[in-house]
């Protein structure tokens, strides 16, 4: 039997600071759903596919199915409950929600934070941008063009608040 | 299935040419099936290495994704050396006419490195293709190839850019040709991959149409100094279990295009039997090499044909 102690990791989640103790092969996703509770993050293809369990390491998007938890040793960790709330939606919950962007439900979480990486990397992306980075989510509901709308409608609100001379 | 454990079944599915899709979908995959390990953290490249000298069959992880989606399925490692930490390994330079890349760098630093795209663009520009959006940030380019997985697309766009890899060994570095590397299957137990060297003294153009993703697909690499083709080179994805890659016959530039047809069916005739499975026969397979083949050729010679 192979002796693996478990290991003490500090991390920043949704802006707290955590510490806590996991075994070397414990996944990312398996932390956050069952010690943390933070359940929007889905489990769905579990290798890294569908983007259902997409969370932001660093600001990037990541697939937390196919991550070891040791590894987010030092970073910081965005899951869909950082991101917004009820009282206070991000412009892309808010624009999901007007454009009709969703149906289940399962992948918006992960399509919400893969987007959002998205639009702080780049502010005023083409359609071609969108459906290039779309192709890292499924959605079997959809079809995308409505969270293509979403996106863009978030994206051109953002544009004109920041910038408020700014016509879309 | 009765008698057989899971992995005989699946592998018994592969020996009725199924295939290694066939493979991974009779697996029952779960996170849970993750076994312990014990988990080594060197701090230093040299650290690194003389770790995986000692425990030979050690896992090296960096990205991590190919390593635990390999575990779900039930493969068993019992020491496994977290790499992704070491910043020497995540170098992009240009040294000696070569554009050195750090094995560790992900697809996407790779792709947007200022450094890379001013040696290679050509490289930069197809490396920013492959995968997706999550994969780019967290996948590396030693992992990509250490994974000697067919279906990763890193061995053959390397293998036409005429890549070498460098590892280091317990007996100093030790370097190989990206295309020898993959056709003679050396016994690397011990080596850590530490950079990957792809020429940059000339002109290379690179053309890879991943329209057939899954089917076949060609990398083609053209090299030109001073306007004239020095060499012309394409790997095969998708249709080997293996690496495929063969030098063509120089041509002037801009007689590619009206060469493509004749020198695409000359190397579609030449391959070995391309795999059948369920997703197409090999004899398709040789149809798409060669019509990517005469696009690539066509396109490299400055035209396009359909």
């Amino acid at each position: 039997m192979i002796e693996c102690p478990p290991l003490s990791i500090r991390f920043t989640l949704n802006g707290s600071e955590q510490s806590i103790e996991v075994e070397p092969s414990a996944v990312l996703v398996d932390i956050l759903r069952e010690k943390f509770g933070l359940t929007g993050t889905k489990i769905t293809c579990d290798q890294a596919v569908c983007g259902a369990c997409t969370v932001l390491l660093d600001g990037r998007p990541t697939a937390s199915c196919s991550e070891f938890a040791f590894m987010v040793e030092g970073r910081s960790v965005t899951t869909i409950e950082g991101l917004g709330s009820p009282e206070t939606l991000h412009p892309l919950q808010a624009a999901f929600i007007e454009t009709g962007a969703l149906q289940c439900g399962f992948c918006t979480p992960g399509m919400i934070l893969l987007l959002d990486a998205l639009l702080r990397q780049n502010p005023d992306p083409d359609e071609d941008a969108l459906r290039q980075w779309l192709s890292s989510s499924v959605c079997r509901c959809t079809g995308y063009q409505v969270i293509i709308d979403a996106v863009l409608l978030a994206a051109a609100r953002d544009r004109s608040e920041t910038r408020p001379d700014a016509r879309s | 299935m009765s008698g057989l454990s899971e992995r005989e079944w699946a592998a018994q599915l592969v020996d009725n040419s199924l295939g290694p899709v066939a493979h991974r979908l009779a697996i029952h995959r779960s996170r849970k099936r993750i076994a312990p390990f014990r988990l080594h953290m060197p701090s230093t490249v040299a650290e690194a290495a003389a770790l995986l000298a000692e425990h030979t069959d050690a896992c090296v992880i960096a990205g991590g994704i190919d390593v635990i989606n390999r575990m779900k399925a039930g493969e068993t490692i019992e020491d496994a050396e977290f790499v992704g930490r070491l910043d020497a390994l995540r170098q992009i330079e240009v040294s000696q006419n070569a554009l050195r890349i750090g094995a560790g760098c992900t697809h996407h630093e790779l792709a947007a490195s200022s450094i890379a795209v001013g040696a290679l663009p050509a490289l930069c520009s197809t490396w920013g293709t492959i995968a997706q959006q999550r994969i780019r940030f967290k996948g590396t380019v030693g992992g990509n190839l250490m994974a000697k997985e067919y279906s990763y697309e890193g061995a053959p766009i390397l293998a036409a850019a005429g890549a070498e890899l460098d590892f280091v060994t317990p007996g100093g570095t030790r370097t190989i040709s990206c295309v020898d590397y993959f056709a003679t299957r050396p016994a690397d137990a011990g080596w850590l991959l530490g950079a990957i060297r792809v020429p940059c003294g000339q002109e290379l153009r690179l053309i890879y149409d991943r329209s057939f993703k899954g089917v076949a697909g060609v990398v083609l690499a053209v090299r030109l100094a001073g306007g004239l083709v020095k060499s012309v080179r394409a790997a095969v994805t998708w249709a080997y279990r293996s690496l495929y890659c063969a030098d063509l016959p120089g041509a002037p530039l801009a007689s590619l295009p009206s060469l493509a047809g004749t020198l695409a069916s000359t190397y579609a005739a030449a391959l070995p039997e391309p795999i059948t499975d369920h997703i197409a026969s090999g004899g398709y397979r040789r149809r798409i090499i060669e019509v990517h083949l005469r696009r690539a050729l066509a396109r490299a010679g400055g035209e396009h044909i359909a």
